[in-house]
């Protein structure tokens, strides 16, 4: 068992050394061939010194010597011979136009050589018929040989292409056995005339009558078997022209063999060396004049369908590039790359139609997040001209569409429009782009709407027929859903990157905010800021003064999101610092106003600002100053209310010559039971079902009837539910902020 | 309504070279760029620096409106120029005027008579 393994290795590893070293192959074979060729001249050579030159036996030797050497010699030429079974089977690659044709190329050489090697004889004059016992001299019989090898080294390389080109396409047991049936004529054919020719069979006109309809069948059979030449569908028109031109001239040459083979001089001469060999060599020139002359017309009658065909291959092609990319599409990064998208979408939509160029419009970006995207592709077309043809109003034959604006007609019908005739003569778009257009607009529908615009242009009239319009409809289709598709995944990742934001500034704002409400001795405090979903920039805090008088603070920044939140932590910073160095709110304001006006950037592109409010509680006194902020509303224990607002402006937006001129600070005593309400324009604004903002005065109501909970934490969740209700709904679109000081 | 339309502006030329500019809509965080762009155009490229603001149909103005007013409006002086506000709604008044905005910006009642503060 083992041993036959290992012999089974041993040769599959000499085999693949054959394989691997194939140029060593190709020359053992092409020697191999020669030694053949060799053999038959030397048995030549004997036969001539020894007087016997013709007879049956030696001409089979001699022409079983020639097949032996033809057969390597076919087998080493078929890696030259561009490899067709591999052809992949789609049509309009280049290999489909270029194997025929080369294949073609080779077979007129071949061919020039065999018919030109054919006439060699006659112009030597090798007389031989005066000597009926064989050539004069060995010379003669030398020229032989050599004139056998031309022949059949041309004869092995017609033979391979031949089966390659037949392979082509289809190498199916059918063809197969076609191949066989087909040889089998040939071979009939050649011994049957062999017979006749040495008189085996006594001639007569039956014989004749036979030997001609074998002439007949070898042609017609070959034309028979042969008819349907699969690969020239699948070629180009050029292909096609080049095909017919270089099998015309293998034909011709085909002929013209068989003519000199048939001539008097080079068959007496031919039929006196072997018999065989001439019949063999007639016979290939009648079949391949057939086969040549079948591609020839095979190609001629295709050519007018060419263009049809080849319309249809590529249609298939860009469906199947259409597949591809949808399928593709849906899955890849090109769903995050819009414009690659486009342009990809664009470029397809080119191809498919075989338009001169081809641009895609994608309309209003669903959200401002998608304003700086390029929304637009231009292939084959300068964005000029492009708007020239479908955003401007038409100059058209058609009467339908003269004047109206292609876009907008796509986009309001829902429905591909086809302009066969648009004229251009603006002087804006370059000369050669003048003249007459054809376009057709294709709307990119979701949900019912156009969501943009496939374009595809050619420039001349009537450039579209309504295939065009089927295949780009199709195409359209799949490119709704991958645009669609991309933005709705854009806009996912935009609003995750935005929920991460929220998320990070929410927790930044929460930890801006007093973990704790600070006690002060003779005050109730209570405080809450409740961020909206999009955070905005509330901040309330507690400090202690220069004089250890408490101060607290609210404050709302201008913006929204993580640059709110750095605002907002840079304000407290500074808030933080400055408290124990100054003696008033007033003071304190008008700190942190000057540090950040030194600070803040100073293009209105990014200007900031912040409203600050700072009560300071001093005994019985309470001081407030206001930087922009909402005033500041006042309880007083008999139910009364008042908001305090005293002159302010807001933090960071003038120098502190202005600002300071203009703070003010205003005081009042505090009784007790007496409330102060230091409150963000988040609580105020809020609106009810009506759009009907809540208002300072309604504010108060709701204080109002807050007042007489136990403490300060009760009234701040009965206030906060109580604008939650007025609100009808479950959350701030502001951030909601709100100090409670009541006093003891 | 639409997003993108929220918020309009209307550029009106009138004689002795007084730009109007009416605001109609919400000017708000979102739409604050937009006339952002509008005030940079103006004022940087086209170099007019004699503004009237039409708060008549503006229904609301939030910060981000503010800051943009806020910032364009050392620029305008420095050149000569000024920014002034006409019509303005009174509640959008009441927010402007908690910030001070008065103290900075003529506000007349009427366009034609913030316009009319140029020529004095």
């Amino acid at each position: 068992m083992a041993k036959t393994i290992a012999v089974k290795e041993k040769k599959e590893r000499l085999y693949r050394s054959l394989i691997r070293g194939s140029s060593l192959r190709v020359a053992l074979q092409l020697i191999g061939g020669f030694a053949f060729f060799a053999i038959v001249m030397v048995i030549d050579l004997i036969a001539h010194s020894v007087k016997s030159y013709q007879g049956m036996v030696l001409d089979i030797v001699r022409l079983g010597l020639h097949f032996g050497g033809v057969y390597l010699w076919s087998r080493a030429f078929g890696p030259f011979f561009p490899r067709l079974s591999e052809l992949a089977r789609g049509s309009g690659k280049p290999e489909t136009n270029t194997v025929p044709i080369r294949s073609m190329q080779i077979f007129v050489i071949a061919l020039v050589v065999a018919v030109a090697t054919s006439l060699l004889p006659g112009l030597f004059i090798l007389n031989v018929q005066e000597n009926p016992y064989g050539p004069k001299t060995a010379n003669v019989v030398l020229s032989f040989n050599l004139l056998s090898i031309t022949w059949a080294f041309c004869a092995s390389i017609l033979l391979v292409g031949f089966s390659k080109l037949v392979y082509l396409w289809q190498r199916t047991r059918e063809v197969r056995k076609r191949l066989y049936t087909w040889l089998a004529i040939l071979a009939s054919y050649v011994i049957f005339r062999y017979m006749i020719d040495e008189a085996i069979i006594e001639s007569d006109t039956i014989t004749d009558i036979i030997a001609y309809s074998l002439v007949a069948l070898v042609f017609f059979g070959t034309l028979f078997l042969w008819f349907r030449i699969p690969w020239i569908p699948h070629i180009t028109k050029r292909s096609k022209q080049r095909i017919i031109f270089y099998s015309g001239l293998a034909g011709a040459l085909s002929i013209s063999g068989a003519l000199v083979f048939e001539g008097e001089q080079v068959s007496s001469i031919f039929h006196w060396y072997s018999p065989f060999l001439q019949e063999c060599v007639l016979m290939l020139f009648i079949a391949l004049a057939a086969y040549f002359g079948l591609i020839f017309f095979n190609a001629l009658f295709t050519l007018s369908s060419t263009e049809l065909v080849e319309r249809r291959a590529a249609e298939v092609e860009s469906l199947t590039k259409l597949t591809r990319f949808s399928s593709d599409v849906l899955t890849s990064e090109l769903l995050l790359d819009i414009p690659k998208l486009t342009s990809e979408i664009a470029t397809l939509a080119k191809e498919a139609t075989k338009a001169d160029a081809a641009w895609i419009e994608l309309s209003t970006p669903r959200s401002e997040k998608d304003a700086g995207i390029p929304f637009r592709s231009y292939i084959g077309i300068d964005q000029p001209l492009a708007y020239l043809l479908s955003e401007q109003p038409l100059t058209s034959r058609d009467r339908h569409l003269q004047g109206l604006i292609l876009s907008a007609e796509v986009s309001e019908k829902l429905k591909p429009v086809v302009a066969s005739t648009v004229y251009i003569s603006d002087g804006a778009v370059p000369a050669h782009a003048t003249g007459w257009w054809s376009v057709i607009g294709m709307p990119l529908i979701n949900k019912g709407y156009a969501r943009g615009a496939i374009f595809v242009a050619k420039q001349h009239e009537f450039g579209f027929d309504n295939e065009d319009v089927v295949v780009l409809t199709a195409f359209t289709d799949v490119a709704s859903l991958a645009v669609d598709t991309a933005r709705l995944l854009s806009d996912s990742i935009e609003k995750q990157k935005f929920d991460g934001e929220l998320r990070a500034a929410r927790a930044m704002q929460q930890s801006l905010l007093p973990a704790v409400v600070p006690e002060i001795p003779g005050f109730e405090v209570s405080a809450i800021s409740i961020p909206a979903y999009e955070v905005g920039g509330d901040y309330y805090d507690f400090s202690n003064l220069y004089d250890g008088a408490p101060i607290a603070l609210i404050g709302d920044v201008s913006g929204k999101g993580i640059s709110a939140s750095i605002f907002m932590a840079e304000t407290k910073g500074i808030a933080q610092g400055l408290a124990p160095l100054v003696r008033s709110g007033k003071e304190l304001l008008i700190g942190v106003n000057d540090t950040l006006m030194r600070n803040l950037q100073r293009d209105a592109t990014h200007r900031s600002f912040v409203t600050l409010a700072a009560v300071s509680f001093h005994r019985d006194l309470v001081k407030y100053t206001r930087a922009g902020h909402t005033p500041l509303l006042h309880f007083s224990n008999d139910g009364q209310y008042r908001y305090f607002q005293p002159k302010g402006m807001g933090i960071g937006f003038v120098r502190k010559e202005i600002f300071n001129n203009v703070l003010e600070e205003q005081e009042f005593s505090l009784e007790k039971g007496d409330v102060i309400v230091m409150f963000s324009d988040g609580i105020t604004e809020v609106r009810d079902a009506n759009n009907v903002e809540l208002g300072y005065q309604r504010f108060a109501e709701i204080v109002r009837a807050s007042r007489f909970e136990p403490d300060v934490q009760k009234m701040t969740d009965r206030i906060l539910r109580d604008v939650l209700l007025y609100a009808g709904a479950m959350a701030f679109s502001d951030d909601a902020t709100f100090v409670i000081v009541r006093r003891l | 309504m639409a997003q993108g339309s929220r918020f309009a502006t209307t550029v009106t030329d009138t004689p002795q070279g007084v730009l109007v500019i009416a605001l109609a809509g919400q000017l708000d965080a979102h739409t604050a760029p937009d006339f952002e762009r509008l005030l940079e155009k103006t004022i940087r490229e086209d170099t007019r620096t004699k503004i009237v603001l039409d708060f008549e149909p503006l229904e609301y103005i939030a910060s981000a409106g503010l800051g943009v007013l806020m910032g364009f409006i050392e620029e305008v002086r420095e050149q000569g120029g000024d920014i002034k506000f006409g019509a303005v709604p009174e509640k959008i008044y009441h927010v402007l005027d908690l910030l001070g905005f008065p103290i900075v910006f003529q506000i007349a009642p009427t366009v034609d008579e913030a316009r009319g503060m140029f020529a004095s």
